[in-house]
């Protein structure tokens, strides 16, 4: 025995109640007293709450683990707003239960997915990603399209969550599939604050032709570029495919670089973000060279 | 022959079972450590990494963590109060909801049943077994505790206690969830709230579950494997209070930069620095105690399992904390870094004290030697070698990660595009593969090991036997 | 006891007894020194002491 005359080591009860306490403290400043504030509890006006295609749609997204790969949270920081728009806002999760804010960006942020990429885009990447990049390292999710949604679950989940919903929408939903389902969860991701493009590209600075002399090497570079980003939707062979093929294109040089600048709402990101002027040049240049002459 | 024997069969029994959980959550590492730089090793719907990660992290935490801790802590406990356990029917009975329980629950992860919190992603049946799994073995070691013959609790007791109270109320608080059906269930708290009630929880689990146990097993088994008694009682006494105190409020480092309110994420920045003060005060403990006679480290082969694990412990805990501030943060966070970090902790602290208890414990309980140093020693090395390639591998492509999401052109543009910081990480996550291989391949020496040390003591015993009956 | 058939674990050699109550005076300084930093690190990056808030000092970077 090497007591010592400290009685809180050999009094079991009384040391167990004094850890108990001691491991309260931090929970109740940082954890319990944070609840009880209205800043913990914020919603942005124009938040809606899930619909019942959406709620099955997130019940997928929690099902697959894609928050295992991917986060939902842009943070304050140059890199990020730069890379997927607006920082997130307290006010926007409201609805969430749980958080689905992730730890781990193997795949890229999606807290502004929504609206980024048209419908088709989420359907084929999901389905094939590999066809947007070809050494992507997301596996394929085809057999989301081969299966209905599950409408009980789905039902039971939309009251124990008190969101408001028709019955017409529950027969809808019957004939949705999970894809459906997970790309209109998808695309409804922060859509409640308005988008923010942090580049975007003065139209009246844009010249009427590629500036660009060594055409050449401004076509393979914008080859490499197409290559990396571009072949998903528009083709390996620039064939066309979500958007366009470059065949037909009759768009001047001025306007390919404010599409592919500033994007088109729902049909085209921008890259003015992404790509240098110079390279959004040799990108027009490279589609020019694929144009019929 | 003997009025009583010690029941070592729940101990014996935890002890093979988190072995078999460890191998299952091992082949499942390697598999998703291959998916990450080839989607093609993903087989359909079951088989994918976003299912698979969530099976990988709870069999190795509760698989073979928890069920190490549970075996331990039923040898440990029985020792240090001097009496068998209060209930040892109880705690078969928990042998065989433990197993049942881990069993479903890679099932369930597999079938997709998930509540998306990490490290709390069963469902909410299973959390109702946990509890009561959880309750069972708090009933048994503090019943035993509380009827001990010993007067004095010694420190690793101290550590068991605090385990089994902290944890108690984390998991119940964060698996507050509002059941729609079975298999489903929703977050009773929201948004904000529910991501720092997470990662008071996600931290804590860690906290609660891979440090204080674990250091209750070193403060018993250093001494006991080196026959050093520990450096300074004070110092074991200022770490232990300072690092439960101090734990619960760090929660928020990994919420730095998100919307959650800043003074929140300020006070957690604080406080994880302040953790490496009561950290470092059990390393120094360690090397002090050691040092009284550092030729134990040659001559005693498991010295250096306690020694080199406490070591990277340390280094945990100094990257951990510096992780935290803004600045570093903001570079590796959602990297690759942040799994390089965990795995030193797991591979290089964990798994190398717990190795270095079933090492102490199993030739113990069968009355034998170990079969053979030479393999402990070739095990050690090997499963050395494999965790610094991993964690090393990690560091540096987390940070070229980190920093080609944010270089920019002399324009203002982003220099990479997602797709190229991915493909960037390839090599590096293939070295980490063939890491990971290396590391199994040091766990199977292990598992061998102990395998023919119970096959030794069984036979020694059945020797034994024979004689005295002859 | 020894109805148990089983060694007992001895208390008082698990810890030495002519250094039971030192404190390593680096560590010391460690503890204190990390007491006081986080005390200033917590003033310092609290909205409520100095105004400091990370939308702001994002603002600022962009400006850059």
């Amino acid at each position: 025995m090497s007591g010592n005359g400290n009685g809180l080591y050999s009094k079991a009860l009384l040391f167990t109640l004094v850890a108990t306490i001691t491991v309260l403290i931090g929970t109740f400043v940082t954890m319990f007293y944070p609840m009880m504030r209205d800043d913990m509890h914020p919603k942005l006006e124009n938040l809606k709450p899930f619909t019942a295609l959406q709620l099955a749609g997130r019940d997928i997204y929690q099902r697959e683990g894609c928050m295992n790969c991917h986060t939902q949270t842009v943070r304050p920081l140059k890199g990020d707003v730069l890379r997927y728009g607006d920082y997130s806002k307290a006010g926007e999760f409201y609805y969430d239960r749980p958080h689905l804010w992730g730890s781990k960006r193997t795949g890229p942020d999606l807290a502004r997915i929504g609206g980024k990429y048209p419908d088709d885009w989420h359907y084929q990447h999901m389905a094939n990603p590999q066809a947007f990049y070809e050494k992507s390292n997301m596996p394929k999710y085809d057999f989301l399209a081969k299966k209905k949604v599950n409408v009980s679950q789905t039902v039971a989940g939309m009251k124990t969550l008190g969101f408001p919903f028709q019955p017409n929408e529950i027969e809808e939903l019957k004939n949705k599939t999970e894809m459906d389902a997970i790309v209109a969860y998808l695309q409804q991701l922060g859509t409640a604050v308005a988008k923010k493009q942090v580049i975007l590209v003065d139209e009246k600075s844009v010249e009427e032709k590629s500036p660009i002399a060594d055409k050449v090497k401004a076509v393979a570079e914008g080859e490499r570029l197409y290559k990396i980003e571009c072949v998903g939707c528009h083709g390996k062979n620039t064939e066309g495919n979500i958007g366009p093929a470059f065949a037909d294109s009759a768009r001047t040089d001025k306007e390919l670089f404010v599409l592919i600048a500033n994007g088109s709402e729902g049909a085209m990101p921008g890259y003015a973000t992404q790509f240098t002027r110079e390279q959004i040049w040799a990108l027009v240049d490279f589609v020019n060279s694929k144009k019929n002459k | 022959m003997n009025d009583y024997q010690y029941d070592y069969q729940t101990v014996k029994g935890f002890i093979v079972s988190c072995l078999f959980w460890g191998v299952v959550g091992l082949l499942i590492g390697l598999l998703i450590s291959a998916q990450m730089w080839n989607a093609d090793f993903n087989f359909g719907e079951y088989w994918s990494f976003g299912r698979l990660r969530t099976v990988h992290t709870n069999v190795l935490a509760y698989g073979l963590g928890i069920g190490a801790e549970f075996g331990i802590f039923y040898y440990l406990v029985i020792r240090l109060t001097k009496r068998p356990l209060v209930f040892p029917k109880l705690a078969r009975f928990h042998l065989w909801l433990f197993n049942v329980g881990i069993l479903l629950g890679a099932w369930s992860l597999f079938m997709g049943y998930t509540q998306n919190v990490e490290y709390a992603e069963f469902e909410w049946p299973l959390d109702i077994a946990v509890v009561i799994l959880w309750v069972i073995f708090a009933i048994n070691v503090m019943g035993t505790i509380f009827k001990r013959k010993e007067n004095e609790m010694y420190i690793s007791l101290w550590y068991i206690i605090a385990t089994i109270v902290t944890v108690a109320i984390l998991y119940i608080v964060t698996n507050l969830f509002i059941p729609s059906t079975l298999t489903k269930s929703y977050h009773v708290f929201a948004g904000v709230n529910s991501a720092n009630v997470a990662w008071w929880y996600g931290h804590n689990a860690v906290g609660f579950l891979f440090t204080t146990p674990i250091l209750a097993m070193f403060y018993y088994f250093l001494p006991k494997s080196t026959g050093l008694p520990i450096y300074s009682h004070r110092l074991s006494i200022i770490s232990f209070w300072a690092l439960i105190f101090a734990y619960l409020w760090t929660g928020a480092h990994h919420l730095v930069y998100t919307p959650l309110p800043d003074w929140i994420q300020t006070l957690g920045i604080a406080f994880t620095l302040f953790l490496i003060a009561p950290s470092w005060g059990s390393v120094v403990n360690g090397y002090f105690t050691v040092e009284a006679d550092w030729s134990v480290m040659k001559n005693k082969y498991l010295t250096k399992f306690f020694i080199v694990g406490v070591t990277f412990y340390g280094l945990q805990t100094i990257q951990g904390p510096s992780q935290g501030i803004r600045v570093i943060s903001s570079l590796i966070h959602y990297t690759d870094w942040v799994p390089g970090h965990v795995h030193m902790g797991t591979m290089g602290w964990v798994t190398m004290v717990i190795c270095g208890s079933i090492y102490y414990i199993i030739p113990h309980i069968y009355k034998t030697e170990i079969y053979s140093e030479k393999i402990a020693n070739i095990h050690f090395w090997i499963v050395l070698i494999g965790q610094l390639m991993f964690s090393i591998t990690m560091w540096i492509t987390g940070v070229q990660q980190g920093a080609m999401w944010k270089m920019t052109n002399p324009d203002g543009s982003l220099k990479y595009t997602f797709i190229e910081t991915v493909l960037a990480n390839y090599p590096y996550w293939q070295m980490r593969t063939f890491a990971g291989i290396i590391f199994v391949v040091g766990m199977l020496f292990f598992l061998y090991n102990i395998y023919m040390t119970i096959q030794k003591g069984k036979k020694e015993a059945a020797a034994k036997l024979a004689t005295a009956n002859a | 006891m020894s109805n148990y058939n089983e060694e007992f674990d001895d208390l008082s050699k698990f810890e030495r007894q002519d250094t039971k109550h030192n404190l390593p005076m680096g560590w010391l300084i460690l503890f204190v020194g990390l007491i006081i930093f986080g005390i200033y690190y917590t003033y310092m990056y609290s909205p409520s002491f100095t105004g400091w808030t990370q939308e702001k000092a994002f603002e600022e970077s962009m400006k850059k």
